[in-house]
């Protein structure tokens, strides 16, 4: 493992170049560039701020529906993004992976990271809403970087993972847009944690994904600690399914160039 | 110490693994899940079946073989694209591999954005890159359109972009694939010297070409392959002279499968190309005469064989015939003799590398062979005018009605 990561470090300017093609690649062809990475959590905000404001009310704790659903959409799309366009990543480049050498995580690990920036300018909508809704900054907003780093650990876990297998079988593509469905609504977004059962409550946080993003809303909206046993919790399995994925992506590695 | 040590290296490769669904791979786990390896041995193909030699520090060798023999897969593990299945490989130094210019270049990215990007691909840092950057664009002749997305570029254009990069990078051993079939005659030969120069700098080099002129300028010793073993290895010239004039020798048949009594009605002895006059040639000029010889032999009593050729750049076919066409046919007795010949009246053909399959059929129709030789000969055309990249030269004549003055006179190029 060690050796792996050393070979990545060394390998580390072609990850930022593949990063910024990522990005250059994603926001050259549409007419509206970079906006659209505002305008569709944005446009999404809208249609479940009217359906949840008023046609069905959930209780969000004083907190405007629209503030409340874009705090948790954010960090999900990212990690969606990351998911959607990593898996197809080896893929893609298939005709790099048969004829040059290089640590193949890369390509993954760019989709994920380059999702990151999609996050930072979909976060100033965010940073607006704030305004909007004057909403101050708590000293628990702290959490936010602990949090945002779980969730790369976690997002990229699941794209080594995915990409590897997409690669023996493709049918991984029409499994994981279910997968990611699913995760959604076991995963507070729409809905506040509350509304879970509190009997299911403990088997419904072993969810990292619920905890973190359960965990940017308290932190930012809320201005409350998190419980720090539910946090180690999804730390320590967001950093196991990294170490297990990145293990089997680089044992599935060497057949990637005999295969694709 | 030598450069690269390759040591009893094979490699094998599954034939239908990775079609890639869970449909194929179900009973597969199924099978593993009860006990039954799931594996099917017989399905393993041998790309490379125990080979071993040693590069020195600063020499060059080149591989040479017919396709399939094995040459790309030994590129691809030194590279350390794949690994051997079993054996030992030993590289000292960086390596970086001349194969596949412009892969990874992406169409919507500029010139400048996709040096970049290609440079960091092959191991170069972007300080590195700021520094070799002018001369890279220098080399590609590419000044005016560095800005432009990569989409618009002629394949010429992006041939040239890919070299570019490629020849800056700074290896201690560099791995050269058949990068030089494609480009205009001038910028290959910019190539082929700044080839020259790696080597004068010492550099260790692998050379993979159907190019013997290329082979026989670079290297120092070849290696000569054929279905995974080696043939042939130490001295160029003598690799060359085994490779094409054995090429229709029994040991470079390819076998074709269910046919395993290895009685062959009909072999092929050895094919020749010749020109209009019936002199042997291997170059040509645009729509100049070239007639294909296939020298045979039967075996047992033969009915009606059908005999193909196909000329192909690279693997793509462009032209296939066969005796059916013409509806020939003969019987032949064990122990006769013969020559098939095709005349090409007019090689329309442009400036390029061909290389031409032949074989032996039972009928029209039939998938089997008696005997086939893929690649059998190669030779290449010029033209007295390159007509960008096209591959044909379609004899024709312009004319243009409506002018209200007529000026020059009507012309049929050739």
């Amino acid at each position: 493992m060690v050796a792996y990561v050393r070979e990545l470090v060394a390998y580390r300017e072609l990850l930022w170049s593949w990063v910024g093609r990522e990005v250059k690649v994603r926001y050259k062809q549409s007419l509206l560039g970079a906006a659209w990475a505002i305008l569709q959590p944005l446009s999404a905000t809208i249609i479940m701020a009217v359906v949840f404001s008023y046609f069905v009310r959930l209780p969000t704790g004083g907190i405007p529906y629209p503030i409340f659903y874009y705090s948790a959409l954010l960090p999900w799309t990212f990690t969606v993004t990351s998911i959607t366009l990593g898996t197809e990543s080896l893929v893609r480049n298939m005709h790099l992976v048969s004829k040059i050498y290089f640590p193949r995580e890369i390509l993954p690990l760019a989709s994920v990271l380059a999702g990151l920036v999609d996050l930072s300018i979909a976060s100033v909508v965010f940073v607006l809403m704030m305004l909007f809704y004057r909403f101050p900054l708590g000293p628990t907003f702290a959490l936010v970087p602990l949090l945002l780093l779980i969730q790369v650990l976690l997002t990229s876990g699941v794209v080594l993972f995915a990409s590897a297998l997409n690669v023996f079988y493709r049918d991984i593509r029409f499994i994981v847009p279910l997968g990611v469905q699913l995760w959604m609504y076991l995963t507070p977004i729409i809905y506040p944690v509350d509304m879970v059962p509190e009997r299911f409550r403990a088997l419904y946080m072993l969810n990292p994904m619920a905890v973190l993003i359960d965990g940017y809303r308290r932190v930012i909206l809320y201005r409350e600690w998190m419980d720090p046993t539910q946090l180690l919790v999804a730390a320590s399995i967001s950093l196991v399914v990294f170490v297990l994925a990145y293990a089997y992506f680089k044992r599935a590695e060497a057949v990637f160039a005999d295969v694709i | 110490m030598a450069a690269i040590e390759f040591e009893n290296v094979r490699k094998a490769y599954r034939r239908r693994f990775g079609r890639g669904s869970l449909r194929d791979a179900l009973p597969n786990l199924l099978g593993r899940v009860v006990g039954r390896d799931g594996k099917d041995r017989g399905d393993l193909l041998w790309a490379l079946d125990g080979v071993s030699f040693e590069v020195e520090k600063g020499e060059v060798l080149g591989i040479i073989g017919p396709n399939g023999a094995g040459k790309t897969t030994v590129l691809k593990l030194l590279s350390r694209v794949t690994r051997p299945t079993s054996g030992r490989i030993t590289v000292r130094g960086r390596v970086s591999a001349l194969i596949e210019l412009g892969a990874g270049f992406h169409p919507d990215l500029s010139g400048r954005e996709n040096i970049y990007l290609n440079g960091a691909i092959l191991g170069l840092k972007r300080r590195e890159i700021d520094e070799k950057f002018d001369s890279i664009v220098a080399f590609s002749e590419l000044e005016e359109f560095i800005d432009m997305p990569v989409k618009r570029y002629s394949s010429g254009m992006f041939v040239r972009l890919g070299f570019a990069v490629a020849v800056h990078v700074d290896p201690d051993v560099l791995l050269i694939d058949e990068v030089l079939a494609v480009g205009d005659y001038m910028f290959r030969d910019k190539c082929v010297q700044r080839i020259q120069e790696f080597r004068d700098a010492g550099k260790t080099m692998v050379v993979v070409s159907h190019n013997k002129e290329m082979i026989q300028k670079l290297c120092d010793r070849t290696l000569f392959l054929y279905k995974g073993k080696v043939m042939f290895l130490g001295e160029t010239q003598k690799a060359l002279d085994l490779y094409h004039t054995g090429f229709a020798g029994e040991a470079l048949r390819r076998e074709v499968e269910g046919r395993g009594d290895g009685g062959r009605e009909i072999e092929i002895t050895r094919v020749e190309l010749l020109d209009g006059e019936g002199k042997p040639r291997n170059s040509f000029l645009t729509a100049e005469p070239m007639r294909l010889r296939i020298y045979f032999r039967t075996n047992a009593s033969v009915d009606d064989p059908v005999f193909y050729s196909r000329i192909r750049q690279g693997y793509r076919v462009l032209h296939g015939t066969t005796t059916a066409r013409f509806d020939i046919r003969g019987h032949f007795e064990p122990g006769d003799e013969g020559v098939a010949e095709v005349l090409y009246e007019s090689l329309n053909l442009l400036n390029g590398e061909y290389n031409i399959n032949v074989g032996i059929k039972r009928d029209h129709f039939s998938p089997l062979t008696y005997d086939q030789i893929d690649g059998a000969v190669h030779f290449v055309v010029g033209s007295r005018f390159d007509q960008g990249g096209a591959l044909v030269y379609l004899p024709h004549r312009w004319s243009v009605r409506g002018a209200r003055e007529q000026g020059g006179k009507g012309a049929e190029a050739v």
